[in-house]
């Protein structure tokens, strides 16, 4: 009996045992998922605030860039108008000059020019294609009208004293036509062949249709016509008669092309050294141009600048001194390059400036710049031409040292720009 | 030990402009006898000086500058400092100040300061 309320009251415990447990279970099972849930609850309040956080903070980098973005556009836009005004003042500067200096000589120029076609004979000079506002190489300087003679831009070129052409007494067309020469000929040929007794009546007649023909035109005149028709006439007169008669009529016709060969050569003559002058003015102004380009020596047209200290770096790099001067060159002395103190712009080195520099030392062993000079001394060419035949040289090597790799400083387009400069020195 | 001061005007050439200050007085003087001064022809801090030596560094033009060219930048790299001075001497003109006879000394502040009048005068101070 005991045995069997023992038996029951440790089963009851062990059951009583396993109630306690499995509800201890239970409810740690319960805590913990409590927990879970609570843990879960924080990283997902946490995960939030983070994601907020990353949004705000991609947003305010977003901003900053964005500000950076249109510091460094405006800065970019800034330096870029600041370059074109730069070119742009500079051509304005040059143009002007040459403007002045070309205006300056002008009244002299039309003075000289008018006295010259007076003391000629009176022309009228046709110059196109050159600024109309100096007033006097724009148009036509119109001298006499009724005995004109123009003298075509190509002659004013020097290429060639062709495309004259006389208008004095009314008769209008180009001194060496070539219908003049064929007339010459036929009519040489028609009149020798006249004199072939009998039968040269047929020549007769067609020189004497020919020269009937030219008549309204003024390639044969009233002289050419009367010897026509007495050549004509003396057909049937003994020989000697008919041959004298052709000879005139020859004699003639060549002393009046003679004499308009003459005439055209010296209107050549005259309008060449016209030209001469014209030319020498044009050169005037192109090396007045040249000059203010070799003096500005301005290459903020053609490329960026860096600062100085940079500049000097570069110059380091190449075992070469820095320094600011008087004037842009390489300092065999100090071995060093030196910038002109007017070629800086807010402090900053032009890069084109800053290479042309090392280039010449660079160029120091071989002396380039002495041979050069060397080279051309005597050979006629002007100090400035000289100068600028060595540039072309010297910048090509430039190109060439880049293209090697060397002068990395410059950019693609600091190339371009030295190509350009190279395009206007040639 | 003794500090002076010296004043050194900045002065007007021929032609009525302001003297050019600088160390590159080219071609005029060899650029050996002006590498103790600097960008503005001032003795740079710490220079020795002795009797003859270029105190300032002063260019000025002659009348000659106007009708006559200046060297190009060929010219100015090929030719010797010689034959520069042979061909373009004659366009300026030295205006530096050199230290006198007798003096010597050690630079110890030198700076540009513009008077009331609007000229320039550099002010040197030198330790003897």
């Amino acid at each position: 009996m005991f045995t069997a309320t023992v038996s029951k009251a440790a089963a009851d415990l062990t059951r009583a045992l396993n109630a306690v447990q499995t509800g201890f279970v239970d409810a740690a099972t319960a805590a913990s998922l409590k927990a879970t849930k609570t843990i879960a609850a924080a990283e997902t309040v946490q995960r939030k605030a983070v994601t907020k956080a990353d949004v705000v903070l991609a947003k305010d980098l977003q901003s900053a860039w964005g500000t950076y973005a249109a510091v460094e556009r405006s800065a970019v836009t800034l330096n870029a108008r600041e370059r074109a005004t730069i070119g742009a003042d500079f051509k304005k500067e040059v143009a002007g000059a040459e403007l002045a200096a070309v205006k300056a000589v002008a009244p002299a120029r039309k003075t000289s020019m008018v006295a010259t076609a007076e003391a000629n004979g009176v022309y009228h000079v046709k110059v196109t294609g050159i600024i109309a506002d100096l007033g006097i190489l724009g148009g036509e300087i119109k001298v006499e009208a009724t005995k004109a003679k123009a003298t075509s831009i190509s002659a004013w070129l020097g290429k060639a004293a062709q495309g004259l052409w006389d208008t004095a007494k009314g008769v209008v067309g180009t001194i060496s036509k070539s219908y003049d020469a064929i007339s010459l000929a036929a009519h040489t040929a028609l009149g020798a062949g006249g004199a072939i007794p009998i039968l040269g009546v047929v020549p007769d007649a067609a020189d004497f249709a020919l020269t009937a023909i030219e008549l309204p035109f003024g390639k044969s005149d009233g002289k050419d016509f009367a010897l026509a028709t007495i050549s004509l006439a003396t057909t049937v007169a003994p020989g000697p008669v008919d041959g004298l008669a052709a000879g005139a009529k020859i004699t003639t016709r060549m002393a009046k092309a003679g004499a308009k060969v003459a005439d055209g050569a010296g209107a050549a003559r005259r309008a060449i050294t016209e030209l001469g002058e014209c030319g020498s003015q044009l050169e005037l102004s192109s090396a007045l141009m040249r000059r203010l380009l070799g003096a500005a020596g301005d290459y903020w047209a053609f490329g960026q600048g860096i600062d100085a200290t940079k500049a000097a770096r570069w110059a380091k790099a190449e075992g070469f001194g820095f320094e600011i001067g008087r004037a842009s060159r390489f300092e065999n002395a100090r071995n060093a390059v030196v910038i002109g103190r007017d070629k800086l712009k807010l402090g900053q080195v032009n890069v084109i400036e800053l290479a042309e520099e090392i280039q010449h030392g660079l160029d120091k062993a071989t002396g380039e710049a002495g041979r050069f000079l060397r080279k051309y001394s005597g050979s006629g060419l002007s100090p400035e031409r000289i100068n600028e035949l060595f540039h072309i040289e010297h910048f090509r090597r430039i190109i060439h040292n880049w293209e090697k790799g060397r002068f990395s400083f410059l950019s693609a387009d600091d190339i371009s720009g030295i190509r350009r400069i190279i395009g206007e020195l040639e | 030990m003794t500090i002076s001061s010296m004043r050194v005007p900045i002065e007007t050439d021929e032609l009525g402009l302001v003297e050019e200050c600088s160390w590159d007085l080219v071609p005029v003087i060899h650029p050996d006898s002006t590498k103790h001064l600097d960008v503005d022809g001032l003795p740079r801090e710490g220079t020795v000086l002795r009797p003859g030596m270029i105190l300032v560094g002063k260019l000025g033009k002659t009348a000659a500058y106007a009708t006559s060219r200046k060297p190009t930048a060929l010219e100015l790299q090929g030719l010797e400092f010689e034959q520069l001075r042979d061909q373009f001497g004659h366009l300026w003109v030295d205006r530096c100040a050199y230290v006198p006879p007798g003096m010597a000394g050690r630079v110890v502040g030198a700076e540009c300061q513009k008077n009331a009048d609007g000229s320039e005068v550099v002010i040197l101070t030198v330790e003897t």
